[in-house]
């Protein structure tokens, strides 16, 4: 069909280099006005840039060398995104800008390690419920071994570093769903039985879907992680839209969400609170709306041009270097930065939405449309409840915010969209 | 000097960022042109299905089959995409209690006839083989769906 012109460049990879040429610069010029403009940045940060770009390349190099034939778009685009958070958190802070480097190597290795080990990704539809099975241990111990942070309870300690197993989980419920609704399509899209103008699946169908809305609503009532839920809620949706193309669904699933969320604001005063800072956050100004107030006067003291790297007082936000990070970005780089983030992850989804659309067969789509959607969502969410447009949910911005775990767990992804593409590519 | 040096460098960063993503931009539009392009160079008919089955030729001819409606020897044009299923919606019904409602599709790719199992709960075997992820066709092949038994025909019978 479409594809002898791109296979040509994909298979180059030449898309890939060029853009990563462009990324070089971008980083380099922000870790030196780092280096210039601060007395607190030390000769590391002239080490940290040229090494973060030749990471990338390197990456790039051996996917060269070994014929891989993944997505050119993705690695470029987490490029900038990641260059952009190295320098934003070691303007905040140097030591954050140090162990946020560490882990983007960690990140690029576990990358390589997925494009290699798992490029024959479909055996991972193999064992859907192990992994339903993994994926609620690892969601129930945070619950009673876990840790609080910022009023979620979603953290397990390791003595040596800490990890937040909903970040892992993502990926299972991603490759749960896709393994199930491949099997269970016909069914769901048809309908077994009517009710008079209406024809429902049977049980044995529906049921494993309504489990779902209940672990989500387990995550919102027991780990008061809102933002995971309505991620993993949202995220469901989407993979059941795409499988069935019924609207009604979507409708039936926004409906229970709306029940679940409604009961959820009455029995809870953390989710009431939440709604309350939402609807106005200036009579809890000195309390539980600071954080919130700060970052509109980080975002509103930026304005187009934003005051410029290193210039602003993103420090008055708390916890701005995790899920913060993007009011930083806005202060300092502007309106033009903050959008050019979100341009950033859009283009992130517009490339894993072709990738869905170039499977050959049912399980890649779902898996692919379903890392996109969780993607696409989180990066919304997140920057959606830092700019007041959705109640405030602690959840991090995809390969910007401050944190291991939601570094390496979207790395991971990245390597399975990639898989899915080469796949795909080297097909045909 | 510096200061002024240094104020071009906060904002340097700030347009590499947005060279970056008109770099993007076009890198993106020049794949999505030359994907019309090639696109425009095979034209696609779904909708002139005669034309289509003559065009790419193949067919599938029943070798083996329970069932009266479908004789041995009977043929059916392939086109661009034939879909075998129990539902009355597939472009060939096998009305039989081991086919799914939509249970294969052949289809054709790049010019080559591909076989693709569409999530059925008995499978589809190529050769004696079941299929784990769609395969390109090859003359002879002999493709096993429920109880009936397709031989693929890749030149016309």
């Amino acid at each position: 069909m479409a594809s002898s012109a791109i296979n040509k460049l994909a298979g180059s990879r030449a898309t890939e280099r060029n853009l990563l040429l462009l990324a070089a610069p971008y980083t380099l010029a922000g870790m030196l006005a780092l280096y210039l403009g601060s007395q607190r940045a030390g000769y590391q940060s002239l080490i940290l840039g040229p090494a973060a770009v030749a990471a990338f390349f390197l990456v790039h190099l051996y996917w060269k060398k070994v014929g891989y034939k993944g997505d050119s778009y993705l690695l470029p685009i987490t490029a900038v995104l990641s260059a952009t958070s190295l320098v934003v958190l070691y303007r905040l802070n140097p030591a954050y800008g140090m162990r946020q480097f560490i882990w983007i190597l960690i990140g690029l290795g576990v990358l390589l390690l997925t494009s290699r080990l798992l490029v024959d990704f479909r055996f991972l539809g193999d064992y859907k419920y192990i992994y339903a099975l993994a994926g609620l241990i690892a969601l129930i111990l945070p619950i009673f071994f876990g840790q609080e942070h910022g009023g979620a309870k979603s953290w397990l300690d390791f003595g040596l570093f800490q990890f937040q197993s909903s970040e892992f989980v993502k990926i299972l419920v991603v490759l749960f769903l896709a393994s199930f609704l491949t099997e269970n399509k016909a069914v769901l899209s048809a309908g077994t039985r009517s009710l008079g103008w209406l024809s429902i699946p049977g049980p044995q169908e529906w049921v494993p879907l309504v489990a779902m809305w209940g672990v989500s609503l387990l995550l919102l009532v027991f780990q008061r992680d809102l933002g995971t839920a309505l991620i993993y809620f949202g995220t469901f949706l989407a993979m059941v839209y795409v499988a069935t193309a019924r609207v009604s669904y979507v409708v039936f699933g926004l409906g229970l969400f709306t029940a679940g969320a409604a009961a959820s604001y009455q029995l809870f005063g953390h989710v009431r609170s939440r709604v309350a800072i939402w609807l106005n956050p200036w009579p809890y100004a000195d309390t539980a709306g600071y954080q919130l107030i700060q970052s509109y006067f980080a975002i509103g003291s930026g304005g187009v041009l934003g005051t410029s790297l290193g210039q602003g007082y993103p420090d008055f936000i708390p916890l701005v270097h995790s899920d913060f990070i993007f009011s930083a970005i806005c202060e300092e780089l502007g309106l033009l930065g903050g959008a050019a983030i979100i341009v950033l992850f859009m283009f992130y989804v517009f490339r894993g939405i072709k990738i869905s659309m170039n499977t050959k067969d049912e399980f890649a789509a779902l898996a692919a449309s379903g890392f996109t959607a969780l993607l696409g969502l989180q990066a919304f969410i997140i920057i959606a409840g830092v700019t007041g447009l959705l109640p405030l949910t602690g959840v991090t911005l995809p390969y910007v915010s401050y944190g291991g775990s939601s570094l390496v767990a979207n790395f991971i992804l990245m390597g399975l969209l990639l898989n899915i593409s080469h796949e795909a590519a080297a097909d045909l | 000097m510096f200061a002024i040096l240094l104020a071009v460098l906060r904002y340097v960063f700030l347009i590499f960022l947005f060279l970056f993503i008109f770099g993007l931009v076009r890198w993106m539009i020049n794949d999505l042109r030359s994907e019309a392009r090639s696109s425009v160079l095979t034209p696609e008919q779904p909708h002139d299905k005669k034309r289509a089955e003559e065009k790419y030729g193949g067919r599938m001819i029943v070798t083996e089959s329970p069932l009266p409606e479908l004789i041995p020897g009977v043929s059916f044009g392939i086109g661009r995409e034939m879909v075998i299923g129990r539902g009355s919606v597939s472009d060939v019904v096998i009305k039989d209690s081991f086919t799914s409602t939509r249970h294969a599709r052949v289809f054709v790719k790049d010019g080559q006839y591909w076989l693709e199992d569409l999530g059925s709960t008995n499978g589809t075997y190529l050769n004696g083989v079941q299929l784990k992820k769609p395969v390109v066709l090859a003359d002879g092949d002999g493709i096993k769906v429920g109880g009936v038994t397709f031989q693929f025909a890749r030149w016309g019978a």
